[in-house]
């Protein structure tokens, strides 16, 4: 028996090579995905445990709330704790953000503070003798390139404010942007001077801590009623839970995404060990009779066709888990810092004994359903090659009078004579070209057509932002009239609604604008409209009613649609110029400003800092900000592609050389004859992969053609995480139908290399064997 | 009248293994096949008469020596020249048959005729002409060779053989795995070829099917011990099974 399965290891040990090394890349995936499952997860955790993070945190303005406020609080059923502190409230654009502007709700502490819960730890720091010092969370280092000692500047209700970064912070609740709002920490120097700044929102930060077994759910729904029972509007309320949600959530994308990718390699895996044992029975049925007849039973000979897939599939998976080692801590990192922390991931013994052993039982599951023929074989007829399973062979494409040429139709024949190896590769083709298609699509529409992808992450891209001085806005918007510029009344408000603040779009007419981030339903267009985001999409419906206030004045819209925005994670509004003057007393005095397609922006800038200096607080270059974020978004687009269609084409190699192999063997007959006749190594290697070729474009084609329906899917899943529910990537069925030939183009290719074997098939072996 | 030689064969020598196991096939062999001739290859198992039949067909590389197949000298040619060259020049007929067992007995000599061929209406033409010439019906030839007799199969391999009708066809125990029967149709077949001119050359150890030769070559030793010219086949002509008799008793079979 173990020289049975030794013998059978080593006369196909190419093959099972082959099989070993897509095992080993389905395990690196897997086990990538599984440790980040388990590890970011528990880190994340454990760093909210350390810093002793309140379960329930509600920021509101200090000026409506106060002391008395906290002891209600603590008197409320299943709180266990209480804390309170301060920050200053402002929504702040960052500047140089990865070169581009981005606008965040931001809270500025004291790095000093003193507080019970939600503390925060440095990080890493540096010496600065700028009073105007902050520690800004990892997510804003990392991402947006500000490193200690250099200076990051922020634009606060029009006014510049440049700080020299000190130190880096770690904190639980707003150290990165998924919940809508962002932490800073500033010196007490730094946060003593703007505290008296009128730009910035004394708040008072009411932080909870409830008891073990409170239902945290409806804690925070009674501390809600609290706030609306005092008539207090929150800037924010979060929990434990839907923070973590919020902030892990690109991340878990991430896993799901390689999970995702790990289970496609995985059934082609199968698929291929299937074909592999089915096309050995039939290969060596004789072999398999003899030894039935001197006493093998059939359960040996079926384990001695199982036992070697799965000693390499072990080896293999056990390599994987290994090597997945080395990408985990750099994935780790990057989806980490998404998450706002940082932690270095160890070896888990549950995501490789996940990894290891689910996959093992399931290639040995299937394994042992093809190998279940050996059961039936007979002896007697074994031995003479007949194979009681082969349904009756038709001649196909008779030559005589099918269309096309003889030698065409040769290669059609040997394309007709094994379903399961058509099967396989059919599927493969249609696995890989999913992967193909998503990635070229992304890599389309970021590289050709920038607009659709900056459109799907934005809100509005106006070549520039005006902000008018207060009372210009008027002369302003005339004189740039005869610039022939045209100017929509455009901006963002914070605003609050029941469950906290959120940004409010203000705009004159939604028509007039370039990216309709409206999904479902429709913009507002009278003062009575409102319509928002889709993070607000599962309580309320068009047609519903959405309290909205500012300054403690409010007013309740009617809901005309939803809309995207993943700046903003989906928590957005949007309002008319008119309906924001229900609840303002003034209206916004800003400009989108789009220039005719042939003009200068920088030279427009210019002239606008220049000639219209006086009616002007800040113009902002946007249509260099979006040059900016498409080059960052498309260097990091290529190089995920680039890695996905290695990892692709990777896999198309090791099938194939599974495939072409097994066909070399089982024609080696056929070849030395077609030699004997006066056929070429050329000509049998060109009718070889020529006759896997038409399933193989086959399976590309359906899933290129299919891609237009499955792609949109895939795309929205994956970026309505982050809050794009409206897609506006192209899908251009010609880029498809590309992607597809050139995958069939490389697949021939491949092939043909992968058949030069052939050459070594003699005729002369066919009469000497 | 002199005979054309079509093959030409000086100083071959072939040996199988090396070191202690060498074993020396033939040495300094030297034979002409001539056209339009039906040359047997007898000898004794092992003399090395297929070996030497696959050397003369450009099939195998002989280790030494030199070929000339219609004034071409085909011993320094590569394995995709050699199949180029085979494609006009040899038909093969062996005794395992060897027909592509996924194809009808038409689409197998199709494809062999394809090489010479592109108008597919031409190849079925001239294959039909043959299998109607070998007596295989039209719908036997549509059938796949796991469906027929081995007779038929053999039948259907010569006329694959004789589909580009090449300048030899070479056939090697044509009728070793096949019962008296069936021998006698396939004989039949190559001795109504040989009288339509083609150049035959057929191994075999068998006497009847011998003496539808008109030349047997005997080979002992690696080299040729007896060349007996029978002249052209007729089924009457009991002369010729009494020369053939005495020639092999001569030559110790």
């Amino acid at each position: 028996m173990k020289n049975l399965i030794l013998h059978n290891l080593n006369k196909a040990r190419g093959q099972f090579l082959s099989f070993g090394v897509v095992m080993m890349i389905t395990a690196v995936i897997l086990n990538c995905a599984l440790v980040l499952l388990f590890q970011t997860s528990a880190a994340y955790d454990s760093l909210f445990d350390e810093l002793n993070t309140a379960d329930i945190s509600v920021a509101a303005p200090a000026a409506l709330s106060g002391d008395a406020l906290l002891h209600d609080i603590a008197a409320l059923d299943g709180v266990l704790d209480t804390d309170v502190g301060e920050a200053l409230f402002a929504q702040s654009t960052l500047q140089d953000f990865q070169n581009a502007a981005f606008t965040m709700n931001t809270y500025f502490y004291r790095l000093n503070g003193t507080r019970k819960l939600t503390r925060h730890t440095v990080a890493g720091q540096t010496e600065t003798t700028d009073e105007m010092s902050v520690y800004i969370p990892l997510y804003l280092s990392e991402l947006g390139g500000y490193r200690t000692g250099e200076q990051i500047r922020y634009v606060i209700d029009g006014t510049e404010y440049a700080f020299t970064v000190k130190g880096i912070v770690n904190e639980m609740q707003y150290g990165n942007y998924g919940t809508g709002f962002i932490g800073l920490f500033l010196t007490d120097e730094a946060y003593d001077r703007l505290r008296t700044d009128e730009a910035f929102t004394p708040v008072r930060e009411y932080l909870i801590r409830t008891e073990a077994h409170a239902d945290l759910a409806s804690v925070k729904n009674t501390v809600v009623t609290l706030f609306k029972e005092k008539n207090i509007s929150a800037l924010s309320v979060l929990d434990r839970r839907t923070t973590k949600d919020s902030r892990t959530m690109v991340s878990n994308t991430i896993v799901l995404f390689l999970a995702a990718f790990a289970t496609l390699v995985l059934l082609v895996s199968i698929a291929l060990s299937r074909f592999r044992i089915r096309n050995t029975i039939a290969e060596e049925i004789s072999e398999m009779g003899v030894l039935k007849g001197i006493g093998y039973t059939s359960r040996m000979l079926k384990y001695s066709q199982v036992l070697p897939y799965l000693l390499v599939c072990g080896a293999s998976l056990a390599c994987g888990v290994a090597l997945s080692y080395v990408p985990v801590p750099v994935i780790a990192h990057t989806l980490a810092v998404q998450s706002g922390f940082s932690y270095t991931p160890v070896f888990d013994v549950p995501a490789a004994l996940i990894t290891v052993v689910s996959i093992l039982v399931i290639v040995f599951v299937f394994t042992l359903q093809a190998s279940g023929k050996i059961k039936k074989l007979e002896p007697v007829n074994a031995i003479r090659g007949t194979d009681p399973f082969r349904s009756a062979v038709r001649n196909h494409f008779p030559l005589d009078s099918s269309r096309g040429s003889v030698r065409l139709n040769l290669l059609f024949k040997q394309t007709t004579v094994s379903a399961g190896r058509n099967i396989l590769l059919f599927a493969v083709a249609y696995i890989m070209m999913i992967l193909l298609a998503f990635t070229v699509i992304l890599l389309y529409n970021v590289n050709f057509h920038p607009d659709n992808f900056l459109t799907t992450l934005s809100e509005e891209l106006p070549d520039i932002r005006v902000q008018a001085k207060e009372g210009q806005y008027a002369a302003l918007r005339e004189m740039l009239q005869k610039e022939n510029v045209n100017a929509v009344h455009y901006g963002t408000v914070m605003a609050e609604y029941t469950d906290g603040s959120l940004p409010a779009i203000v705009c004159e007419d939604y028509a007039l604008l370039e990216n309709d981030i409206a999904y479902s339903g429709r913009h507002p267009q009278t003062a009575d409209e409102i319509a928002i985001g889709s993070a607000l999409a599962g309580d309320y419906v068009i047609g519903d009613r959405f309290r909205l206030s500012l300054h403690n004045q409010q007013y309740e819209y009617t809901i005309t649609g939803f809309i995207q925005s993943v700046n903003n994670n989906g928590l957005i509004a949007e309002l008319t110029d008119t309906g924001y003057e229900k609840i303002a007393g003034s209206p916004l005095c800003s400009l989108n400003l789009y220039l005719p397609d042939d003009a200068d922006v920088s030279l427009f800038v210019d002239k606008l800092n220049g000639e219209y200096g006086a009616y002007i607080t800040s113009v902002n270059n946007a249509a260099r900000e979006s040059r900016s974020m498409q080059s960052m978004y498309s260097s990091l687009i290529t190089i995920v592609a680039a890695f996905l269609v290695l990892i692709a084409l990777l896999i198309i190699l090791l099938i194939l050389y599974c495939v072409l192999h097994s066909m070399i063997i089982s024609l080696k007959t056929d070849f030395g004859i077609y030699k004997a006749m006066g056929f070429t190594s050329s000509q049998l290697m060109v009718q070889t992969v020529g006759s896997i070729t038409p399933c193989i474009f086959l399976g590309a084609l359906v899933s290129a053609i299919s891609g237009i329906l499955y792609l949109p899917v895939m795309y929205n899943g994956i970026f309505g995480v982050i809050g794009a529910v409206k897609n506006n990537f192209e899908i251009p069925l010609y880029v498809l139908l590309g992607t597809a030939v050139i995958l069939t183009t490389v697949t021939i290719v491949l092939g043909i290399i992968l058949c030069r074997p052939v050459r070594r098939i003699e005729a002369y072996t066919l009469i000497r064997n | 009248m002199e005979k054309e030689v079509i093959v030409s064969a000086r100083h071959l020598k072939k040996v199988f293994g090396s070191g202690e196991s060498t074993q020396v096939i033939y040495q300094d062999f030297n034979i002409d096949i001539y056209k339009g001739d039906f040359t047997v290859i007898m000898g004794a198992s092992g003399a090395g008469k297929s070996t030497l039949l696959y050397a003369l067909s450009g099939m195998d590389k002989p280790n030494a020596g030199t070929i000339h197949f219609s004034g071409t000298e085909i011993t320094g040619m590569n394995s995709d020249e050699l199949a180029v060259f085979r494609r006009k020049n040899c038909g093969f007929v062996f005794q395992q048959i060897y027909l592509i067992d996924k194809m009808s007995l038409l689409d197998n000599v199709m494809a062999a005729g394809s090489l010479t061929c592109q108008n597919k209406t031409e190849i079925a033409r001239r294959a039909n002409e043959l299998f109607d010439l070998v007596h295989i019906s039209p719908a036997t030839r549509r059938k796949l060779p796991s469906q027929i007799s081995g007779g038929e199969a053999q039948r259907a391999g010569i006329v694959r053989a004789a589909v580009n009708s090449p300048t030899a066809i070479f056939a090697d125990e044509p009728t070793g795995a096949l019962n008296s029967h069936n021998s006698d149709a396939v004989l039949d077949v190559f001795s109504m070829l040989s009288a339509t001119g083609q150049s035959i050359v057929m191994v075999t150890h068998d006497k009847k099917s011998a003496l539808r030769g008109s030349r047997v070559v005997y080979i002992k030793d690696g080299t040729i011990y007896g060349d007996c010219d029978l002249g052209a086949y007729t089924a009457e002509d009991t002369e010729r099974t009494g020369k053939l008799e005495n020639f092999l008793a001569k030559m110790g079979w």
